[in-house]
């Protein structure tokens, strides 16, 4: 092994079988999956809607992946089916997604079938802002730099904040009102496109 | 010819000047004269003059037990990919599906043929354990993650169902809770919550949500009767003007009057 | 190599009568090695100030944790724990072990070709880009820019100006190589030779697959680990083990046991390792079959490193009292020994029935810091304080700040993977206990769980984050001149006299 060609050789080649073997095998195999037809002519898994795609970067930017997965494995192994995170998740649920975060911790709970059960905005908002009073001894963060205190001008807006819900500590002055930024408002509308609740012939439920 | 100067030992004096290594001498071709700093040279390059020599490799063969151990392993390596690859199948995605060999259901309703609809009408305790089987996997997707697998709830957030004299009284007051929602305070088996629950009246259909009530009013210990899919959709209609979430008064009011 | 007689060399003669070395050797060595002054201090130098900023901001992210309101309670986007923790690892891995890597490999490349450092222009415009890239892609995450794709945080931008400058130290490897003494080449060369290649070739398709032409849905998420895993396998892994096979036999004199385990222990660890990067998702929804495959090659990993484990302890047979007096050593076989209990520990992990267990939990997280600390920093440090004095002509002014700094190492990362492991392990099993066919703990009780031990992994960290400062505050002196002028070495004890 004194020859530089054939140690480079070397490197090529186990570098190429790998390569080959997890990526480009793959990429044939499942690298173009189509969604299934409903009968109403939707399609499963259904595409997005626009803010929820914007939400994807947001998702992205502020690290959710660290903390939560989005995959649920089978139910016989592991306990996964046991915390009403939805069915077993199998490759074609994410083919309309831009950006794919399985994860790989759970700080937190699973989140690939959230919309699902918690498909209320006002709930999403509040919980990013103060977790631990929706989610009584929760470890995660804060994120309210994710939204502006501002003063109320003649109306309420629209999708301010019901603060009664809020802890006294959190309440703004009287005659502000906390809303979501953009960022916010397409993190939240991303959160509740996540949705396995139909069925693929996959995995029936 | 040797130079007479011996190397210098290892423990001479630190920084230093000893003029005899630092002054050139052509006849003792002392190798100062290569480095020379007119610094201190034992100080410059003791570092390097300590150092052993680069590594070698030794020619020792290898053992023998580690070729055996490689072929064990080897052999266990292509036993277990023979077992669990499922013929390098793209949609098979656990070992209980290879062993089937092919995607096999793996939710609650894994062993049963769960297509319900449109199949002639079967008998009440058939129907019954169909509702509760579907009520139970939507159950898991949609409320558990709040109420919890085992109806239980969450202390200081959600409800328990486990035991609720609201999920066990009339339906009636039931299926209203889960068309349009609750908020405020409620008090259930002894203890107040004050949260938000969401209307779920557009998201879940007739058949779904009656399922899904059955199911919760004959688990966990509760027993009560069954929720159709017409109730649903009765109730439906009787409150199809109704925006807003109710209140722990109004239903006290819908329990001391139900419709119809 | 036989040392008796006269030789003549650089027009001198010389007494060769010290067994031991050459004093060719010893002339050609020092000339290497000043070639080798400015880039490698630039490169070990950064690598050290990044591990500073990256020790703050783990102490950040380890407090938050189990702490969310500490600080700013989320008033603050550049401080939030998501951010905190990614800038943590990415000021870690690229700003820290990558660069401090690079140092240590291009002093080793200058030696063991046996050529001066060649085009010194080409590696310091590489690590000039690099601290460049690592800053700017460390406030871009503050920022709030990170991509969300673990490991591969960095924009693309940044990521750009990273593989130029790998691409630079690519080029300036198979110069060096080109340019080498002909004869032998040494294990720690076909290491280091292969880790400088193979890592831009894998950042480039891992760029260009995940951002560039993304791949479908989950094949992103293969694609992401294996790129992480190859990370480690491919690039610090192979730098970490060059280091062990060069400064174990050198700091006790003697030759490796086997070069024929060498080569067995190298071309298994090329072919096995690049395989190993779908356990990360193993009861994921990705085809069975790669899971399986991914497996099978982490459980074949047992060869490479039990070969490697069994020629290290071979060739330190009878040599172990070398471990109480030079710090290289111990730093560098205590990495050695991490090397082989993260690799066993990491195939453990990869079988399903255990997987099922520490799957998703801080047990992950231990391995991952017995790997890239117990293994791979120790090692780095271990050359560290073989090489500084050799560029800076003097000696550690302390020894007992090297005692401070290793135990710190030690205390700090067996507490930390101790707390860890058992708080994965808690987590894990209350998952999977039921009660009845339901589960017996709600989710946030497993959460609520770990807190001790996440309580424990902060002390841990501030133990590191001490012995990292102290080594900064040791380095900062010997890059001032400042450190002892003498002949002998720092020792932990002086070595008793005959």
């Amino acid at each position: 092994m004194n020859r530089l060609p054939t140690l480079f050789l070397g490197f090529f080649l186990t570098f190429l079988s790998a390569w080959l073997g997890l990526i480009l095998i793959p990429t044939f195999q499942i690298g173009a999956l189509k969604p299934e037809v409903t009968e109403d002519g939707g399609y499963s898994p259904p595409s997005p809607a626009g803010s929820a795609i914007a939400g994807e970067s947001v998702y992205a930017a502020n690290g959710c992946v660290l903390c939560h997965t989005q995959q649920v494995r089978n139910k016989i192994d592991t306990a996964d089916g046991q915390y009403g995170w939805g069915r077993q998740t199998v490759a074609r649920d994410y083919i309309a997604q831009r950006r794919v975060f399985l994860g790989t911790m759970r700080t937190g709970p699973d989140l690939a079938s959230t919309g699902a059960s918690k498909s209320d905005p006002a709930w999403h908002h509040l919980h990013l802002y103060n977790p631990q009073h929706f989610a009584t001894g929760s470890l995660m963060p804060s994120f309210r730099y994710l939204y502006k205190t501002q003063k109320i001008l003649g109306q309420r807006a629209a999708n301010a904040l019901d603060v009664a819900r809020l802890p006294e500590a959190d309440r703004p002055p009287a005659g502000y009102e906390i809303v979501p930024t953009r960022d916010a408002q397409d993190l939240v509308a991303y959160l509740i496109s996540l949705n396995r609740s139909y069925s693929l012939k996959e995995v029936k439920e | 010819m040797k130079p007479e100067t011996p190397l210098p030992e290892k423990d001479t004096p630190a920084i230093g000047v000893d003029p005899s290594l630092e002054h050139h001498d052509e006849a003792k071709h002392t190798y100062t004269a290569d480095y020379s700093e007119g610094i201190d040279v034992n100080r410059v390059h003791g570092a390097i003059l300590r150092e052993k020599s680069d590594p070698q490799d030794g020619q020792e063969p290898i053992p023998l037990w580690i070729i055996a151990i490689c072929l064990a392993v080897m052999m266990w390596g292509g036993y277990y990919l023979g077992k669990n690859t499922a013929n390098f199948r793209s949609d098979v995605f656990d070992t209980h599906a290879a062993q089937v060999g092919g995607p096999v259901t793996t939710g609650p309703n894994a062993t049963a043929d769960t297509k319900a609809e449109g199949t002639a009408p079967a008998s009440p305790e058939k129907q019954l354990e169909d509702m509760i089987k579907e009520g139970k996997s939507a159950y898991g997707s949609i409320c558990a993650s709040c109420h919890q697998a085992g109806g239980g709830g969450q202390a200081g957030q959600y409800p328990p169902l486990a035991g609720s004299e609201w999920v066990l009284g009339d339906k009636h007051v039931l299926v209203p809770i889960v068309l349009h929602g609750l908020h405020g305070p409620i008090t259930v088996a002894g203890a107040t919550y004050n949260n938000n629950m969401q209307a779920w009246g557009a998201t879940i259909k007739d058949k779904k949500m009656a399922a899904i009530l059955t199911y919760i009013r004959n688990s966990w210990g509760n027993k009560a009767d069954i929720v159709t899919a017409d109730d649903v959709k009765a109730l439906r209609e009787h409150f199809k003007d109704r925006k807003v979430q109710w209140t722990e008064e109004e239903l006290k009011a819908l329990k001391a009057n139900p419709p119809k | 190599m036989s040392a008796i007689g006269t030789e003549t060399t650089l027009g001198q003669e010389y007494s060769t009568a010290v067994p031991h070395y050459r004093i060719e050797d010893a002339a050609e060595r020092s000339e290497l090695d000043a070639s080798t002054r400015f880039p490698v201090l630039l490169y070990l130098g950064s690598g050290l100030f990044w591990l500073l900023v990256g020790t703050v901001f783990a102490l950040i992210a380890s407090f938050k944790l189990h702490n969310p309101q500490l600080f700013d309670g989320g008033t603050l986007s550049w401080l939030a724990w998501p951010r905190v923790r990614t800038a943590h690892l990415n000021a870690v891995i690229y700003g820290w072990a990558s660069t401090a890597g690079i140092g240590v490999g291009i002093w080793l490349i200058a030696r063991l070709c046996r050529t001066p450092l060649r085009y010194p222009a080409i590696v310091i415009v590489a690590g000039i880009f690099w601290n460049i890239g690592v800053a700017i892609g460390i406030t871009a995450i503050l920022a709030g820019q990170s991509t969300g794709v673990e490991w591969l945080e960095f924009p693309p931008y940044v990521a750009a100006i990273l593989f130029f400058s790998y691409i630079l130290i690519s080029i300036w490897t198979v110069l060096m190589f080109y340019y080498r003494e002909p004869g032998h080449i040494y294990v720690s060369q076909w290491y280091l030779l292969a880790a400088f290649i193979w890592f831009p070739w894998l950042y480039a398709t891992t760029y260009l697959l995940i951002f560039a032409y993304p791949v479908q849905g989950v094949l992103q998420a293969i694609t992401n680990w294996w790129y992480g895993h190859n990370v480690l396998g491919l690039w610090f892994t192979p730098i970490g083990l060059a280091s062990a096979y060069y400064f174990i036999p050198k700091v006790i004199g003697r030759p490796v046991y086997s070069y024929y385990l060498s080569a067995l222990g190298f071309w298994t660890l090329a072919f096995f390792y690049a395989w190993n990067g779908g356990h990360h998702l193993i009861g994921g929804p990705i085809p069975l079959w790669i899971q399986t495959v991914s497996i099978v090659a982490s459980v074949m990993m047992i060869i490479p490193v039990s070969v490697v484990a069994i020629n290290h302890h071979l060739t330190m047979t009878g040599n172990f009292h070398y471990l109480i007096t030079s710090p290289t050593l111990r730093f560098t076989v205590f990495g050695a020994m991490s090397y082989t209990l993260v690799s066993l520990q990491g195939m453990s992990m990869a079988i399903p029935s255990l997987n099922y267990i520490t799957h998703f939990t801080h047990y992950t997280i231990g391995h991952s810091h017995l790997g890239l600390y117990s293994f791979y920093t120790s090692i780095i440090f271990g050359a560290m304080y073989y090489i500084v004095p050799r560029l800076t002509e003097c000696e550690w002014p302390s020894a007992n700040l090297i005692k401070l700094h290793f135990w710190c190492v030690f205390y700090g990362s067996a507490l930390m993977f101790v707390c860890l492991s058992i708080g994965g392990i808690t987590q894990g099993t209350m998952w999977l206990t039921k009660s009845g066919e339901l589960p017996a703990f709600q989710f946030i009780d497993t959460v609520q769980s770990t807190i001790p031990y996440l309580i424990g992994r902060s002390v841990a960290g501030t133990i590191l984050a001490i012995g990292h400062v102290v080594f900064a505050y040791h380095f900062g002196l010997m890059i001032l001149r400042m450190g002892q002028r003498t002949g002998q070495p720092t020792l932990f004890i002086e070595p008793a006299k005959a």
